[in-house]
């Protein structure tokens, strides 16, 4: 498939040891937007680290590889991928209040971020960017420090040198999760709009499935360093296939106001190195077979991964 | 296992059991004084559950402070069961309060493990001593854990099992409100939704009452009995969920529904 | 999209972190290496005194400025005293007089830096200006200036190089205990009625005991000398009290007859201050490996 802008190949993550993520494969084309869901610790953020570079924090690839535009990205050094960065994947962080300098205007630290991609800063560029995102007072936006800005408006800042940069590709871990809801709403629907004009395909990292459902193509499900469930947002959503997925839906608030359904325990800490399903001491389905078949994402439903080992079980 | 008895010497048997009327709160002195809270008023009755909704700042930690006379009120009066007690201080209403914090790890001592500051609140509270860890176990296994992992320290355990724990710590001087102060949110959803589960049994077993502050509104709706909406310091609706979420009056109270992303 | 379909290969679970915790293994053995040697030279000073080969203040005007002899490992100084017995006697001197400094304005810093942390207002703002006040002045100038005033003796040292050096542990017991009581355990506390005392009992002291005792572990070998310093400046003991600054000070006018009168007490203060500097570090190594 050469039309695809990443393709992600049996990834596997290992820390020390450890492995904090194994088997991971899935594809996007240009224009999607693919969100990555699953609880704290389910390896989600390390993916998008291993498409940035992990080699620093001390984290390695030991399988598989990353292909970005038809280029393995999974080796490079620190300078082949500082050319990337930027200027082919664009990365919004958490928490935008610490990738700031808070007491620094943004014009500075747009310009500074500028010149290191050996791009030129155009003013008036940034102000069309801001108009074309809505964003209010855009002529005054650059002489402002981002302690005078508010956490969602901060956020939408990130967004915006982003987009200044031009990436194909955007990263975005845990994007919207610290933002009051209303802001959430607006950086969520900024972020639909980026992929409708400009044609950006968006990773996006979330625990929160409202939030992928209100924007993504494709939704994956991660526990404990596997990916269990993969497919487009509405057949996941929709027709959910593997017991975990099920609970995490069952444990969001809906609007039907009935109180969510709890999962007890916690995802295992070895959960990537487990042999057969990882799931199974907190599956109210497992059979003998769920703990010897080895970890395998197969397509139940055309376009619809899943690792359950028995399929499509019905509740 | 022993209820929640009314003690008789109620001052008033039919007044609700925690009244807030006029309540204002402004950090700082005279022209540098930043209001945070504007004249709150609300009641709550026995077996109650009130959601306080509103984005970050709004003032709703405040407020819970207030209630339990963490801080000093600066304006207002707060009554309990009709009995004004402005101005007491924490130790002396912690049989009616107890708080439950969003950073629960941080709520217990880290040097300590989890029974011996559970056993802490009861000496001081000055119960029957030797019955601590009976009633510990009991309230323990009342919120789903096992009982040995009491005998941990609060960061050998998950965030859920630490916030279940810190519930099970503030039920065991068996007050008669629980105050919430964003429990949830720093976990995960199924965990989440593990608590919402306990606290809803606790209701049904005990009737006990809670304010549960949150900022999730869809999350409130499932279990609380009323929902106020607090913006910069003001109650702007208070109502039913059903009030809230089928007709919202207020124009902010619209837009928070608004922005709620319910999985579709 | 493309399905790779590999069988996991069948690892052995391994426990999680094993390189930091192996990490913290080796520091702790470090600690507790250094921890024993420490401790020797506590016990062996204490009790080097009853070893003395030669009485330590007898002088003997045929033995003069001799050099290292069977009968006077080190030589003897001026007065033919045996330097040898003098370092060992000064041993007690030196290094519990450091140890009794160190205990006590770690208690005093403390105590004051917690309750101005804790409670914090007018109290803590005086306190802290004082501290200031103190901090503004050169320490070793303050302490000449206090022990010139005082007089020469080894109470009148440590008087004046403590009315400084609990300043440090007072700051930083402040600063501590003011980020443990915004802890929400502090006011899950009050909450059930603890009293103020209680609280700084068992849970701010126990929560800033370790960057605390961290400090003064560190803190031993800058405070052996600055008494030391005190001595050679002659403001220390008075003579003719064996002590190892006093010794370097005394030996310092014949340094080019007698070499070793000036070396060995100045080599026992340096592998002293080395060792107590050594254990400081690794106790501190330890607690930041802890922490992480």
């Amino acid at each position: 498939m050469a039309n695809n802008l990443l393709e992600i190949n049996n990834l596997t993550v290992t820390y020390g040891d450890f492995k904090i993520i194994t088997e991971v494969s899935f594809s996007m084309k240009p224009g999607e937007i693919v969100c990555i869901a699953g609880e704290s610790g389910c390896g989600k953020s390390t993916l998008i680290k291993a498409v940035l570079g992990i080699k620093h924090l001390g984290a390695f690839i030991t399988e598989g590889n990353i292909i970005l535009d038809g280029r393995d990205i999974t080796h490079l050094s620190t300078e082949e991928r500082r050319q990337i960065l930027g200027t082919q994947i664009g990365y919004v962080p958490q928490n935008t209040r610490g990738s700031f300098n808070n007491i620094r205007t943004y014009d500075v630290q747009y310009q500074e971020t500028m010149r290191s991609h050996n791009r030129k800063f155009v003013r008036s560029d940034a102000i069309d960017c801001f108009d074309r995102l809505n964003f209010p007072e855009s002529s005054k936006l650059l002489s402002y420090q981002p302690w005078e800005m508010s956490g969602g408006m901060n956020q939408r800042m990130a967004i915006a040198l982003a987009v200044l940069q031009g990436p194909k590709l955007m990263l975005c871990d845990e994007a919207t999760s610290v933002l009051d809801v209303t802001s959430q709403k607006e950086v969520i629907e900024e972020l639909a709009k980026l992929r409708d004009e400009l044609g950006w395909s968006i990773l996006f990292i979330t625990h929160n499935l409202g939030v992928a459902s209100h924007i993504a193509d494709k939704l994956g499900v991660m526990y404990a360093g596997r990916m269990v469930e993969y497919g487009n947002i509405r057949s996941v959503l929709d027709d959910p296939i593997h017991p975990y997925t099920r609970r995490l839906l069952a444990a969001i608030p809906g609007k039907d106001r009935k109180l969510p359904l709890g999962l007890e325990g916690r995802p295992p800490l070895d959960g990537a190195e487990v042999e057969g399903c990882n799931f199974v001491p907190r599956c109210q389905f497992c059979e003998d077979k769920c703990s010897t078949k080895p970890y395998s994402l197969d397509e139940i439903v055309p376009g619809h991964f899943a690792s359950c080992a028995q399929g499509r079980v019905d509740l | 296992m022993s209820g929640y008895a009314i003690p008789a010497n109620d001052v008033n048997a039919n007044a609700p059991l925690l009244e807030v009327r006029n309540l204002a709160k402004s950090f700082g002195k005279g022209k540098k004084a930043k209001p945070v809270l504007t004249n709150l008023n609300f009641t709550l009755n026995e077996g109650e559950v009130l959601g306080i909704i509103g984005e970050s700042g709004c003032g709703k930690s405040v407020l819970l402070n207030l209630i339990s006379c963490l801080d000093p009120v600066t304006k207002g009066q707060l009554l309990f069961k009709g009995e004004d007690y402005t101005g007491r201080k924490p130790g002396s209403v912690c049989r009616w309060f107890q708080v439950i914090f969003q950073d629960s790890e941080a709520a217990f001592d880290p040097k300590a493990t989890i029974r011996a500051s559970m056993r802490e609140n009861l000496k001081l509270l000055s119960h029957d001593v030797s019955h601590a860890d009976e009633k510990i176990d009991e309230m323990v296994t009342l919120m789903g854990l096992d009982v040995k992992l009491a005998d941990r320290y609060p960061r050998q355990l998950s965030g859920g099992q630490v916030q279940r724990m810190s519930i099970a710590r503030g039920l065991v001087t068996e007050p008669n409100m629980l105050l919430c102060d964003e429990i949830t949110s720093a976990l995960d959803v199924s965990a989440q939704a593990m608590i919402l589960q306990y606290l809803y049994e606790l209701r049904m077993k005990r009737g006990l009452t809670m304010v549960f502050v949150s900022h999730d509104l869809a999350l409130c709706s499932t279990f609380c009995d009323r929902i106020a909406i607090m913006q910069e310091g003001e109650i702007v609706e208070i109502g039913t969920p059903g009030q809230i979420m089928d007709n919202p009056q207020h124009e902010y109270t619209k837009l928070l529904l608004d922005a709620v992303l319910y999985v579709k | 999209m493309e399905m790779v379909k590999q069988n996991p290969a069948a690892t052995k679970i391994k426990p999680m972190l094993t390189r930091s915790q192996r990490k913290h293994q080796r520091l702790k053995r470090k600690t507790i290496l250094w921890a024993i040697i420490v401790s020797l030279i506590l016990v062996f000073s204490f009790f080097a005194t009853y070893f003395t080969p030669n009485d330590p203040y007898e002088t003997n005007p045929l033995a003069m400025r001799q050099g290292p002899s069977a009968e006077y490992p080190f030589g003897t100084d001026n007065l033919g005293r045996c330097v040898y017995s003098r370092i060992l006697e000064g041993a007690r001197t030196s290094i519990f007089a450091t140890i009794m400094l160190v205990i006590i304005s770690f208690f005093v810093g403390t105590v004051i830096g917690v309750l101005c942390g804790y409670y914090g207002g007018v109290v803590d703002d005086i306190v802290m200006r004082f501290t200031d006040i103190l901090l503004s002045v050169p320490q070793l100038v303050l302490a000449i200036a206090v022990a010139g005033i005082l007089g020469g003796s080894l109470m009148n040292t440590l008087i004046a190089i403590g009315i400084t050096s609990w300043t440090s542990y007072a700051r930083l017991a402040r600063s501590h205990a003011m980020r443990i009581r915004q802890l929400p355990f502090i006011n899950a506390c009050r909450l059930t009625g603890c009293s103020d005392f209680h609280i700084i009992i068992t849970h701010v002291v126990p929560n800033l005991i370790g960057p605390m005792l961290v400090n003064a572990t560190l803190e031993i070998g800058t405070t052996m000398l600055s008494i030391a310093g005190l001595s050679f400046l002659g403001l220390g003991v008075a003579p003719p009290t064996a002590e190892w600054g006093s010794m370097v000070s005394e030996a310092r006018s014949y340094l080019q007859l007698a070499p070793w009168a000036v070396f060995a007490p100045a080599l026992a203060i340096l592998l002293t201050v080395m060792l107590f500097n050594y254990f400081g570090e690794s106790v501190c190594d330890l607690a930041n490996s802890q922490e992480a």
